[in-house]
């Protein structure tokens, strides 16, 4: 399993409509995410590229995504500091398909 | 400063409202509390607001220690239905119990947030 949903199911009681609304939320992220890093890292606009990581590095966490939100730690701090940044694609993209497959197993999970 | 006004519908809304310039300005009529006891007519008058297009809406939780995950679904669905009909969202008057829970759920990445009405304001502006 990618992601976990106990954190949300305990700071909800439960609550599977809520947990459908954060869900859903967080495809609508992963969209976004997915339509802006490219472009950021292609602009080598890292200062964004780190601020989105922040972000997106919230929207994992609450889908109990803690080795992408590790990951994307990473990310922010190296590229906040424009380091190792041959490392950024990888990283983006590791993101992306990890977020990707977790969409697919919590559309498959029953609540 | 425009008086609040209770908003009329069918059900009893237990919103009040007020227009400063452009912008709605929605607050809970009594309580302290949003949660599923209200939500529901809560999220009614909530969403009609939205039913008209580029439609700008402060709620101000002033007064406010305590939302639970309906609560914070209705500002999702707030939040959905203003970004479907080019409109915007945004709280403000939010307390350090009600902010904690917003971080907590990793919300206060989601929506715009402001400790004052005043400054929420000025944001339509900008």
């Amino acid at each position: 399993m990618i992601s976990d949903l106990n954190y949300l199911k305990t700071m909800s009681e439960g609550d599977s409509r809520f947990i459908r609304e954060m869900i859903e939320l967080f495809r609508e992220q992963i969209g976004e995410y997915s339509a802006i890093m490219p472009d950021l890292l292609h602009r080598k606009d890292y200062a964004n590229l780190s601020r989105l990581a922040h972000k997106a590095k919230s929207s994992v966490a609450v889908m109990g995504m803690n080795k992408v939100a590790d990951l994307l730690k990473e990310l922010e701090i190296l590229a906040q500091e424009g380091k190792e940044a041959e490392r950024y694609e990888a990283m983006v993209s590791e993101f992306l398909e990890q977020s990707q497959l977790a969409i697919e197993e919590l559309d498959n999970t029953d609540l | 400063m425009k008086n609040w006004t209770i908003q009329t519908c069918k059900r009893r809304s237990m919103l009040e409202t007020r227009k400063i310039d452009n912008v709605t300005v929605v607050r809970l009529k009594e309580g302290n509390r949003l949660n599923s006891l209200i939500t529901e007519p809560v999220k009614e008058s909530l969403l009609a607001h939205f039913q008209k297009p580029h439609v700008k809406l402060a709620f101000d939780l002033q007064g406010i220690t305590f939302i639970d995950s309906s609560g914070f679904g209705v500002f999702l669905s707030a939040l959905k239905a203003a970004s479907n009909n080019q409109g915007s969202f945004k709280i403000c008057n939010v307390g350090a119990e009600v902010m904690e829970l917003f971080r907590l759920l990793q919300l206060h990445h989601v929506f715009e947030i402001y400790d004052e009405l005043d400054a929420c304001m000025q944001s339509f502006n900008q």
